[in-house]
């Protein structure tokens, strides 16, 4: 396997660092345009479901199945959902639409993963930022944060999502079928997630099955870290990050094991 | 800058590579491991179907061997004209700074560089993958211009678009040759003494270097005389 290439007598870091940024950039200037809409976007495609959500099931229940606000509840279910699922979404394609600018032999399959992959983490945590300022500002509950059970939610979500990705990118690029057969398979995803209702409150049988979703898991911690009284003994830290890191270990293996074919097809 | 301290511009280590097609498999390089001289300009020759090309696209990293490696000492040019490393969904302007961008070179001096030279006009800003072969081309040659790479491969094509805008690369590159080495294939012999001096003759999966440009023409018209080609044993 190559090494990085070092054309440029710069140190490989500095190369690599000159090659993510430019690849920020790449991406910036296509996923958002030059224009402050684009950013909006990305803030009111989750606000509006959110607020269907919110309105929809305050329609049936008299209170969420955690806490007062319908609205928080329900951020807090689809913002750890969405992270996870967005990172893993956009990373996954990154290959594939940046194929041509791999026969530059600085820039690597690796390199377009991860300039997605950061760009879309900063994306995820401002809209997250911004949408749980604005519904505990607007909406009151009892809220006490916990830093740690929140930056667990994230990094896990990220890990997750980042492993899904890096797997999905040598095989997304080598089989449409894979591509197609993939959204097929986790389109359910968000329906089983734990996303619009509480896991505590499932049958037995249906929890055995669930807990070994890592959605419910994230969206358990998620949770933890904004209610006091939330139940979260069904949450395995260790699952989740044993399974974000075996994804992440397969990813590279596969990456490395196909980067000819990844970058001349 | 001393770059003659270097022992090679390029280093291949037992690089290997060939290609499957219809069931049946061409080895182009076998097992080859070479230094190419700093500071000399080399033309490669090879009778048709040798793997000049994919050496230089080797060389270029626009391939990847099968096995082995690829050292570059230099910043070297992808093969004039090519143009395929074009991201479709990005304007000139944009494939422009990107490339600025991993050379480490400024982005707003690159940019007008190749805005005044690629004579793009308004299309400099719309998407490439709506532009025609010749202006992909003419981007192309500008940005390998405007980067200023160490060492330049040239297949066959040196300049690129209409009459007039082939004198105008021709000028912009023999002025290039004060300070930049070439990598040259052509199938004229004038045109490789003129830009040459040294030599490397492909014959069934090896390289062979000569010390002048005269002794690698003979060796290759020598190999020509002896036809067919030996197969290369896989």
């Amino acid at each position: 396997m190559n090494p990085r290439d070092t054309t440029h007598q710069a140190p490989g870091t500095l190369v690599q660092a000159r090659v993510l940024f430019a690849l920020l950039m790449r991406e910036m200037t296509t996923r958002f345009g030059r224009s402050a809409a684009g950013y909006l976007w990305a803030l009111i495609e989750p606000v509006a479901f959110i607020a269907l959500l919110s309105l929809a099931f305050s329609q049936i229940a008299h209170s969420p199945p955690v806490g007062r606000s319908f609205a928080l509840f329900y951020a807090t279910g689809y913002i750890a959902f969405s992270f996870y699922n967005d990172i893993a979404a956009l990373t996954g394609r990154s290959v594939q639409v940046n194929r041509p600018l791999l026969n530059y032999p600085a820039v690597s399959a690796l390199d377009t993963v991860l300039a997605r992959f950061v760009l879309q983490a900063l994306t995820g945590l401002a809209v997250a930022a911004a949408i749980f300022a604005g519904i505990l500002a607007i909406f009151a509950d009892q809220v006490r944060l916990e830093p740690v059970a929140l930056l667990g939610a994230f990094g896990l979500a990220a890990l997750l999502g980042l492993g899904v990705g890096l797997v999905n990118t040598t095989l997304f690029a080598l089989s449409k079928g894979w591509e197609l057969a993939y959204g097929v398979i986790s389109r359910p995803l968000f329906l089983v997630s734990a996303v619009f209702f509480s896991f505590a409150s499932l049958p037995t049988a249906a929890r055995e099955v669930l807990w070994w979703n890592p959605l419910i898991h994230l969206v358990g911690l998620m949770r933890a870290g904004f209610y006091p009284v939330y139940d979260d003994s069904h949450v395995s830290v260790l699952y989740v990050l044993a399974l974000g890191l075996g994804l992440v270990t397969t990813g590279l293996v596969l990456m490395l094991a196909c980067a000819n074919r990844l970058a001349e097809q | 800058m001393t770059p003659d301290l270097n022992p090679a511009m390029i280093r291949l280590e037992r690089v290997s590579k060939s290609f499957r097609r219809d069931g049946v498999t061409k080895h182009i390089l076998h097992d080859v491991s070479f230094d190419l001289p700093p500071g000399r300009n080399i033309a490669i020759l090879g009778r048709n179907g040798a793997g000049k090309s994919t050496l230089m696209r080797l060389i270029a990293g626009t391939l990847r061997p099968d096995r082995g490696r690829i050292l570059r000492r230099r910043r070297i040019s992808w093969p004039m004209g090519f143009s395929g490393s074009f991201h479709p969904a990005l304007t000139g302007a944009q494939n422009t700074r990107f490339v600025a961008r991993i050379y480490g070179r400024d982005t707003a001096a690159l940019d007008a560089y190749v805005q005044d030279f690629a004579e793009l006009g308004a299309s400099y800003h719309v998407a490439v993958g709506a532009y025609s072969s010749g202006m992909r081309a003419r981007l192309a040659f500008a940005l390998s211009m405007g980067v200023d790479f160490a060492v330049y491969l040239v297949d066959e094509v040196i300049g690129v678009g209409d009459t007039a805008f082939r004198r105008k690369c021709a000028a912009a590159f023999r002025r290039r040759m004060d300070r930049s080495r070439v990598l040259m294939i052509s199938h004229n012999a004038a045109t490789l003494r003129q830009f040459c001096d040294a030599g490397l003759v492909m014959e069934a999966g090896r390289l062979t270097y000569h010390d002048t440009v005269e002794a690698a023409i003979e060796a290759h018209e020598a190999n020509l005389a002896i036809s067919p080609a030996p197969a290369l044993s896989a």
